[in-house]
């Protein structure tokens, strides 16, 4: 078979003169570099997050289209728009499973992030990792595997019952589904007409005030929580 | 003690905080909080932007402590106050030669010539 005696080389500079070929890796290479840049200059979790979405896409995109392509016979005129058409659904799958599997564990890792034993502070079994960062931050992680991340940073400059009133804060998150919400919502924020209808700061706010509620409920009183905030309000304003 | 030349270089709270740290020792960000309060009035949270700020400027080094029931960072100088002042004059003048090159060499050597202080 024609396709089995092409290697890499050949398969490549025949992508490369394909019109369709040159254009995607022109566009989706530029993404590529864009994204990278503003992932590593990425100021919090979330915009880092954000950015390896496109990035992973990109890169997918480029890499499925060429696989398609190396499949594809002379005698098949329209075979180079299958494979844009394939590549499409298969890169969008795979850049979720990066983002929302992949991408959290590498910053685990990154972060050196190690787990603690924080964990009992919580109604229930969630890992509970503390990043090696001096900037006060804490966030948590749902879907297939839950976790809890809390900076060093924050620990340090939290009493024992607003650390607890955090954990519990963002237990609220994954008890109430609040990853999966959020992520919905930013992507319908993103797709044109749709957006009307989902003001997705609304929704983060609707969020934090559940996630608030919660810990509250479980500790008797919104005190810790409050003053949690506005010691990180502070941290952040000066 | 570092030099009130180093401190000057950097803003009245992280010259505060980073004087609060004593040499050759490792310090909890409350302890540095009630050595610091001793001079001004701060919270806990500004010792912590400015521990985290030195940390950032390469001044202070940080390591993880486990404790009882749980961790914490223990802050220290990353060197002693005569290397910190050391490498601040080394980075003044290595930075005048890059700016003004032969003519600061030349300068210099017109300088201690004199035996002008």
């Amino acid at each position: 078979m024609k396709e089995l005696d092409c290697v890499l080389g050949p398969c490549l500079d025949t992508f490369i003169r394909n019109p369709l070929g040159s254009a995607s890796i022109a566009l989706f290479g530029t993404i590529a570099v864009v994204s990278l840049y503003l992932m590593i200059k990425g100021q919090s979790m979330r915009s880092r997050l954000t950015w390896s979405y496109p990035l992973a896409f990109s890169l997918l995109f480029l890499l499925t289209f060429f696989a398609f392509s190396m499949m594809c016979h002379e005698s098949v005129p329209i075979c180079s728009e299958h494979a844009l058409m394939y590549s499409i659904p298969a890169a969008i799958l795979g850049s979720l499973l990066f983002g929302y599997i992949l991408m959290p564990n590498i910053y685990l890792a990154w972060n050196r992030a190690a787990p603690s034993d924080l964990g009992r502070l919580l109604p229930g079994p969630v890992p509970v990792y503390i990043a090696d960062k001096g900037e006060p931050f804490a966030f948590s992680h749902g879907g297939i595997s839950r976790w809890i991340v809390v900076s060093q940073g924050m620990i340090d400059i939290l009493s024992r019952k607003e650390l607890e009133a955090v954990l519990l804060h963002e237990y609220g998150h994954l008890s109430g589904n609040s990853s999966f919400y959020r992520i919905s919502g930013y992507l319908y924020s993103k797709v044109p007409l749709l957006h009307a209808f989902f003001d997705g700061r609304a929704l983060e706010d609707e969020e934090e005030r559940k996630a608030d509620a919660f810990a509250a409920s479980r500790m008797g009183t919104s005190r810790y929580v409050n003053s949690a905030k506005r010691k990180l309000e502070h941290y952040f304003s000066i | 003690m570092i030099s009130k030349g180093v401190l000057e270089e950097l803003s009245p709270l992280e010259a505060t905080v980073l004087s609060a740290i004593k040499p050759g020792r490792r310090m909890r960000v409350r302890e540095i909080h009630e050595a610091a309060s001793k001079k001004q009035k701060v919270v806990l949270t500004s010792v912590a932007v400015m521990l985290d700020r030195l940390y950032g400027k390469k001044l202070v080094d940080r390591e993880v402590e486990t404790c009882r029931g749980g961790t914490r960072y223990l802050y220290f100088l990353r060197k002693s106050p005569d290397q910190i002042e050391e490498e601040y004059l080394k980075g003044q003048v290595d930075s005048i030669i890059s700016r003004f090159g032969d003519k600061a060499i030349a300068y210099f050597h017109k300088r201690f010539s004199e035996g002008k202080r």
